[in-house]
C-alpha cells in the first residue's frame, strides 16, 4: 500500500516538524522570560553593590574630616576650612541616599536609623572643632581633647557600618547566586531543547533516510519489475514476430498453392469442357443414329409386316401350306428384328444418367409390371411370393424397365415348369440390402454367367425361348447407373435368381453431399 | 348406314407406307377421299390453295390432314408451323403419324400445335385399330367450326 505508507510517512514528518517547533517555542518563550528575570536580579546585584560602594565611603567619611582638622591645626592651611562643608554636606547626602536606596531593606533601614543620629553627632562635633581651631589656631590642647573625644563613638559607628556592609554583602551573594541559578537554568534549558531537537530532527532524519532507503528500493525492483516485464514483453514479441513470419510464409505458400490448384483446376476444367464436347459430339451423332434407326430401320420392317399381313389375310387360303409356312417365317422374322430394334432403341436411353432421382417405391414398381403382364398370365398359372420391397432413390421410368424385364424373362423360363414359382423380396447381404427375384425356371449354365448381361447375349436358343439379348444388358445398365450392381446365380435346371443392390434414399444424398464437399 | 364422303390428305414420302395407311384407313369403313402429297410443298400447295391445286377453296378444306415428319424439300414440321400460323389453315385436325417416338419431335410437334401424334405401331392389326380410332374420332365425333367460318375468321384478323 504504497499511498497509506506515504500519507503515515507525511504524518510521521509533520509531528516531527510541529514537536521542533513546539520546542523551538518553548525555548524562545523561556529565554525571554528568563532574561528578563536575569536583567532585574543584575539590576538588584548593581544595586547591592552601589550600596557595598555607597556604605564603604560613608564609613570613611568621618575618619577623613577628622584627619582634616587635625591637618589644619598642625599646617593652618586655609583651603581645608574652606572645603570642609563640601565634605560634610557629601557625607550627609551619601547617608540620605543609603536610607533611599535601602528603603526595599527594613533590616538596613533600623541600622541606618540607628547610625544616622551618631554621624550626625560626630559630624556636629568635627564641624565645630574645625571651627575652634580656626578660632585659635594654637591652642593644642582641644586636640587632645579633642582626639580622645570621636573614639569609642568611631568605634560603635564602626561596628554599625560593618552590619550594613555585612547585611548587604549577604544579599549581594544571594542575588549573585540567583543570577548563577538562573543563567544555569537557562543553560540547562538550552541544552534540553537542543536535545530535544536533536533527537527529534534526528527522528526524522531517521524516517527521511528510511524511507529514502525504502523508496530507493522500491525504485530499484519496479525497475526491475520493468526490466523484467520489458524482457517478457520483449520475449512475447519476439516469439509473436516469430509465429507471424511463420503464418506469413504459410499464407504465402498456400497461396502458390491455391494459385497452382487454380491452374490445375483450369486445365482439368479445360480437359472437361472438351472432354464434354467429345462426349456431347459423341452423344449427338448417337442421337442422330438413333433417329435414324428409329424412322428408317423401323419403316421398312413396317411394310414387310403390313404387307405380309395383307398377303395372308387376303390370298392366304388359296396358298399352298409350304407358302404358308414360308410367309408365317418372313413374319417372325420381321416382329424379331422389330423387338431388336426396339430393345437397341432403348439402350441408349438406359444408360442416360436417371433424370428424376425421386423416392421411389420398389413395391409398387413391381406390382405395376406384373399387372401389365396380365394378359401373358392369363393362360399361366404362377405361384407369386413377393417379400418385402424397400424404397430407393430412382428415376421410376427407368426402374420399371428393370422389374419389367425380370419378371417378363422370369416369367418365360417357367414356362415348362408346371408349378411355376416366381419369387422377389430384399435381405441384407453384407452390410447391403439387395433385392432380388427368383424362379424356379430353366435356369441357366453358371459357366456362362458372366456372358448373361452382354448385349445381344443369349444362353438360350431361339427355337427354346425367344429374345433379343438386350433385355439383361438394358437391365444392368440402369442399375450401374443408379451406382447399384446386378448379379445372377443358377444351376442349369434349378431356375435362376438375380440380385440387384440401389442406394437407399439417404445414402445417394451423402455421396452427393461429398461430391459437393469435395468439389468446393 | 352411309357416311358423309370425308376428304382425308396424307403427307407421305414413302409408298409402302402411304399404301399401307390408305389400305388402314379403307379397312376402317369410312367412304373417304385420300390426297396424297408426297413431299412438304406438294402438302402446303393443297392446303393453300395454289399451283397445282389453285382450283381449290379455302372454304373446303381437308377434313384430316395426316403428316409425317420425315419429308423431303419441306419437313413435315415446317408444313405443320405454316398450317397453324395462317388463320384461314388454322382449325384443320392434324394428326402426325410417324415412326419416330423422340421426346424433341414430340415437344416440336405439340408447340407448333400439333392435334395428336401418334407412333405408327409396328404391327399391322395394331395401325389398323389406332387408325380406325383417330379416324372415327376427328371426322365424326369432333366437332369443328362450319368451314365458312374460316374465311371470316380470317378476314376478321386481315390476313
Amino acid at each position: 500500500m504504497p499511498l497509506s505508507r506515504t500519507l503515515r510517512f507525511r504524518r510521521r514528518l509533520f509531528i516531527a516538524g510541529a514537536v521542533v517547533g513546539l520546542i523551538l517555542l518553548a525555548t524562545f518563550y523561556l529565554v525571554f522570560h528568563n532574561s528578563a528575570q536575569a536583567a532585574a536580579r543584575n539590576d538588584w546585584v548593581a544595586h547591592s553593590q552601589e550600596v557595598l560602594t555607597v556604605i564603604s565611603r560613608a564609613r570613611l567619611a568621618p575618619a577623613g574630616l577628622q584627619n582634616q582638622v587635625w591637618a589644619f591645626r598642625s599646617t593652618h592651611d586655609a583651603e581645608l576650612p574652606r572645603r570642609f562643608p563640601d565634605f560634610l554636606q557629601s557625607l550627609s547626602s551619601d547617608i540620605h541616599h543609603l536610607r533611599e536606596i535601602t528603603a526595599d531593606n527594613p533590616a538596613q533601614q533600623v541600622v541606618l536609623a540607628e547610625l544616622t543620629p551618631i554621624l550626625s553627632n560626630q559630624m556636629a562635633s568635627l564641624e565645630q572643632a574645625m571651627r575652634r581651631a580656626v578660632l585659635a589656631p594654637d591652642e593644642h590642647t582641644d586636640l587632645a581633647f579633642d582626639w580622645s573625644l570621636p573614639t569609642p563613638l568611631s568605634d560603635h559607628v564602626q561596628r554599625l557600618f560593618q552590619v550594613l556592609e555585612s547585611n548587604e554583602r549577604s544579599l549581594l551573594a544571594a542575588r549573585t547566586g540567583a543570577v548563577r541559578n538562573s543563567v544555569f537554568r537557562d543553560n540547562m534549558i538550552f541544552l534540553s531543547a537542543a536535545t530535544l531537537t536533536f533527537a527529534v530532527l534526528a527522528f526524522a532524519g531517521w524516517l527521511v533516510s528510511r524511507e529514502l532507503v525504502t523508496r530507493a528500493e522500491l525504485q530499484v525492483g519496479i525497475g526491475e519489475a520493468a526490466e523484467l516485464l520489458g524482457v517478457k514483453y520483449e520475449d512475447q514479441r519476439t516469439k509473436l514476430g516469430h509465429a507471424i513470419r511463420e503464418l506469413n510464409v504459410q499464407i504465402r505458400k498456400r497461396q502458390h498453392a491455391e494459385a497452382d490448384l487454380q491452374i490445375l483446376n483450369g486445365e482439368l476444367e479445360k480437359r472437361v469442357d472438351a472432354r464434354t464436347l467429345q462426349l456431347q459430339e459423341a452423344n449427338n451423332e448417337l442421337e442422330t443414329f438413333s433417329y435414324a434407326v428409329s424412322h428408317d430401320l423401323r419403316a421398312p420392317l413396317r411394310h414387310m409386316e403390313g404387307f405380309s399381313h395383307f398377303l395372308r389375310q387376303k390370298y392366304g387360303p388359296g396358298l399352298p401350306p409350304e407358302a404358308q409356312h414360308y410367309l408365317d417365317r418372313i413374319r417372325a422374322a420381321t416382329t424379331h428384328m422389330s423387338d431388336l430394334v426396339e430393345g437397341l432403341l432403348l439402350l441408349p436411353h438406359a444408360g442416360a444418367q436417371p433424370q428424376n432421382l425421386l423416392p421411389v417405391s420398389l413395391q409398387a414398381l413391381f406390382e405395376e409390371a406384373r399387372s401389365k403382364m396380365q394378359p401373358e398370365l392369363l393362360k399361366r398359372e404362377i405361384d407369386w411370393r413377393v417379400g418385402t420391397l424397400p424404397e430407393v432413390l430412382g428415376d421410376s421410368v427407368l426402374l420399371a424397365q428393370v422389374f419389367a424385364n425380370l419378371l417378363s424373362n422370369a416369367v418365360k423360363f417357367t414356362r415348362l415348369q408346371p408349378h411355376a414359382i416366381i419369387e422377389a423380396g430384399s435381405c441384407e447381404k453384407n452390410g447391403e440390402r439387395v433385392i432380388f427375384v427368383r424362379d424356379n425356371g430353366v435356369g441357366f449354365n453358371p459357366d456362362f454367367a458372366a456372358k448373361l448381361f452382354g448385349v445381344f447375349q443369349r444362353l438360350h436358343r431361339q427355337d427354346e425361348f425367344e429374345g433379343t439379348g438386350i433385355g439383361l444388358a438394358t437391365v444392368q445398365r440402369i442399375i450401374r447407373r443408379h451406382g447399384g450392381r446386378i448379379w445372377a446365380e443358377s444351376v442349369t435346371g434349378q431356375g435362376a435368381t438375380f440380385f440387384f443392390t440401389l442406394p437407399a434414399p439417404r445414402k445417394i444424398t451423402t455421396e452427393m453431399d461429398s461430391l459437393v464437399g469435395a468439389a468446393a | 348406314m352411309t357416311n358423309p364422303e370425308y376428304e382425308i390428305l396424307l403427307v407421305e414420302d414413302d409408298a409402302a407406307d402411304a399404301e399401307l395407311t390408305m389400305l388402314a384407313l379403307q379397312e376402317a369403313a369410312f367412304a373417304h377421299r385420300i390426297l396424297l402429297a408426297r413431299d412438304g410443298a406438294e402438302a402446303l400447295d393443297i392446303l393453300f390453295c395454289r399451283g397445282a391445286h389453285a382450283h381449290r377453296h379455302f372454304e373446303n378444306p381437308p377434313h384430316l390432314v395426316l403428316l409425317d415428319l420425315k419429308l423431303p424439300r419441306v419437313s413435315g414440321h415446317d408444313v405443320l408451323r405454316a398450317l397453324k400460323a395462317d388463320p384461314r389453315t388454322r382449325p384443320i385436325p392434324v394428326i402426325v403419324l410417324t415412326s419416330s417416338d423422340q421426346d424433341r419431335d414430340l415437344i416440336q410437334c405439340y408447340r407448333l400445335g400439333v392435334n395428336s401424334y401418334i407412333k405408327k405401331p409396328s404391327e399391322l392389326l395394331k395401325f389398323q385399330e389406332t387408325v380406325r380410332h383417330f379416324a372415327r374420332y376427328w371426322l365424326v365425333v369432333n366437332r369443328k367450326p362450319p368451314p365458312a367460318a374460316f374465311a371470316m375468321q380470317a378476314l376478321g384478323e386481315g390476313v
